[in-house]
């Protein structure tokens, strides 16, 4: 019996088109908002100056805050569970209602819809949205921005940076709209040492990187996170990051990028669950996802939601790009990339969704089998197991992208597998934050 | 029982060997790939065993390996030699001296010959890829 495919998160997904929406916000709601265009608004409006019949998400996040004013986000946090953030004490049952009625029409009806969990936040969607543009508007020509987007889990501007140093400057360019300080939030993506490689001793550590056990094993780093309480980051607890659960036991220590004392970067605190018949077609066992945690030792500079870039088919790191936060999975079609250690950067399509993935025989062993995996046939070679698999930042698409897609895991032939979020989700019981 | 065309398989590789054909690749000197047994049939398991015989560690994938077939002008690509089966991605490491095991099986589709492996992912701490003749098996005949 397959474990039920979480329905995944959308809060990142949702981050999609700003001012123009503000001027169709405009027309209709009358709101005050600035009438600021960019080349990228264009693709979202059909040569009438119409919405097109396909409609963004964010699009659709308007339409529902114009209808629902205090709306500020709905997402599936990580254990499964509906949440509707709304930016007042007293919702009103019809504002609920509409949001509801809209989440049966965009995704479907499901038992997953039943009971919602309503969340109190301090700013609107609607208000988010228009400081967004402006803002965006503002700081778009910096060079130490990463990349940006309107948060509806935290309820919050998020504008990622490469140097802590640059934070003010963002500030005060909200500050100089007039947007409060307590709807931004600025998150720190460093920029890589020019003439490192993936394979090199690296700091801060991001994803794509060589990790290895004192025995020598090696793989790649997936995504950097956190642990979650109640489907929310807490960072009170130390940093974690994900990589292949093949790539070791229980408790391993792991170094970046040999292991060493001096390159100790954390230990295994979790595994996906081995789970046997009837519960799983392999005598030999299934998890849900190949994938274990690792929770970093205190002190290693790393940082949430960014992965090491590289020239396609090279090892050479040229920068960071955020991943972050948009966690939604990748269709059989679409074009992912991986990073890995071995072989760098590749990209490629998906090709089947949905792959259950027998048991593969490792030295010693066998690995469970691995369900629900996804198939595409990006390059990748031993080593790069554990390599974070996203969808990169599209400059035509700036608010879909980038999204966190899953982590690599296995080849066969010309085929790539690796585990999507959503199994990886199902395979943590909500233990992380991605 | 042998059948026809692989002993003429057979007897065509060990003349081309005795004649001084480029068949055999020079020994190893930092890892030993051999098979359990000089013949196989169709659909048979074979065993293979990685023997680090050099003074570093070296790191190795157990899976990813090519079967290749002596096809008179050279050694070409037959298949994965995993067949349908996937191969984890990742990089185990083998200290010196130590030897591990590995497998893969035989399609019963094979054609009778000549046959070794060759081993994609053997590299040196450095991740460089050791030669290709540290990576090759003994050859060994399906029949």
């Amino acid at each position: 019996m397959r474990t039920t495919q979480r329905t995944p998160r959308v809060h990142g997904g949702m981050q999609l088109l700003s001012t123009v929406a503000c001027w169709f916000l405009a027309a209709c709601a009358g709101a005050d908002v600035p009438t600021t265009s960019s080349p990228a608004q264009a693709e979202f409006l059909g040569s009438s100056g119409r919405p097109s019949p396909v409609r963004s998400l964010r699009l659709e996040y308007r339409d529902l805050a114009r209808r629902a004013p205090d709306f500020a986000g709905v997402f599936f946090d990580s254990t499964g569970h509906l949440t509707i953030n709304f930016a007042s004490a007293n919702v009103d049952t019809l504002a609920v209602r509409e949001v509801m009625t809209w989440l049966e029409r965009y995704r479907g009806p499901g038992p997953d819809l039943s009971t919602p969990r309503l969340r109190r936040v301090d700013f609107a969607y609607s208000t988010l949205d228009q400081y967004y543009g402006p803002l965006l508007g503002a700081i778009a020509s910096m060079p130490f921005l990463t990349s940006s987007r309107i948060d509806d889990v935290r309820a919050q501007i998020v504008i990622t940076i490469s140097t802590t140093e640059e934070e003010p400057t963002i500030r005060g360019a909200a500050g100089a709209l007039g947007i409060p300080q307590a709807a931004l939030h600025v998150e720190h993506a460093p920029p890589a040492r020019s003439d490192a490689t993936l394979d090199d001793r690296v700091r801060p550590v991001y994803g794509g990187l060589r990790i290895a056990k004192p025995g020598g094993g090696e793989c790649s780093l997936g995504f950097n996170g956190y642990h979650a309480v109640g489907g929310q980051p807490d960072p009170s607890q130390p940093p974690v990051f994900m990589t292949a659960g093949h790539c070791a036991g229980p408790g391993a220590q792991w170094g970046q990028n040999t292991y060493s004392v001096a390159n100790h970067i954390g230990t295994t605190i979790h595994e996906a669950p081995v789970f046997f018949p009837p519960a799983c077609p392999y005598s030999q066992g299934c998890q849900d996802a190949d994938v274990l945690v690792v929770e970093y030792a205190s002190g290693v500079s790393q940082g949430y939601g960014v992965v090491y870039k590289t020239n396609l088919g090279s090892l050479t790191i040229t920068g960071t790009q955020g991943v972050s936060g948009d966690v939604y999975g990748a269709l059989t079609g679409e074009t992912v990339r991986k990073v890995g250690q071995t072989t760098g950067t590749t990209s490629g399509t998906i090709t089947a969704t949905c792959v259950d993935v027998p048991p593969r025989p490792e030295p010693g062993g066998t690995t469970p089998g691995t369900l629900c995996a996804q198939a595409a046939n990006y390059g990748s070679g031993s080593g790069d197991s554990g390599g974070p698999v996203f969808i990169p930042y599209n400059p035509s698409n700036p608010y879909s992208t980038p999204r966190t897609v899953g982590i690599h895991f296995a080849q066969q032939g010309s085929t790539r597998y690796f585990s999507p979020m959503s199994q990886i989700w199902a395979a943590q019981d909500g233990l992380f934050y991605w | 029982m042998c059948r026809p065309h692989a002993f003429w398989a057979v007897a065509l590789f060990g003349t081309l060997a005795s004649c001084g054909g480029v068949v055999e690749p020079q020994a190893p000197s930092a890892v030993r790939i051999t098979t359990a047994k000089p013949t196989y049939g169709p659909g048979d398991t074979v065993v293979v065993t990685l023997e680090n015989i050099s003074q570093d560690r070296v790191l190795y994938n157990a899976c990813s390996a090519f079967l290749e077939r002596w096809q008179i002008l050279g050694w070409g690509e037959v298949m994965w030699a995993a067949g349908d089966q996937p191969c984890n991605d990742n990089v185990d490491a083998l200290e010196a001296g130590a030897t591990v095991g590995t497998w893969f099986p035989i399609p019963s589709t094979l054609a009778p010959g000549m046959y070794r492996y060759r081993f994609t992912g053997i590299t040196n701490t450095d991740a460089r890829l050791l030669p290709e003749r540290e990576r090759l098996s003994n050859t060994f005949s399906i029949q």
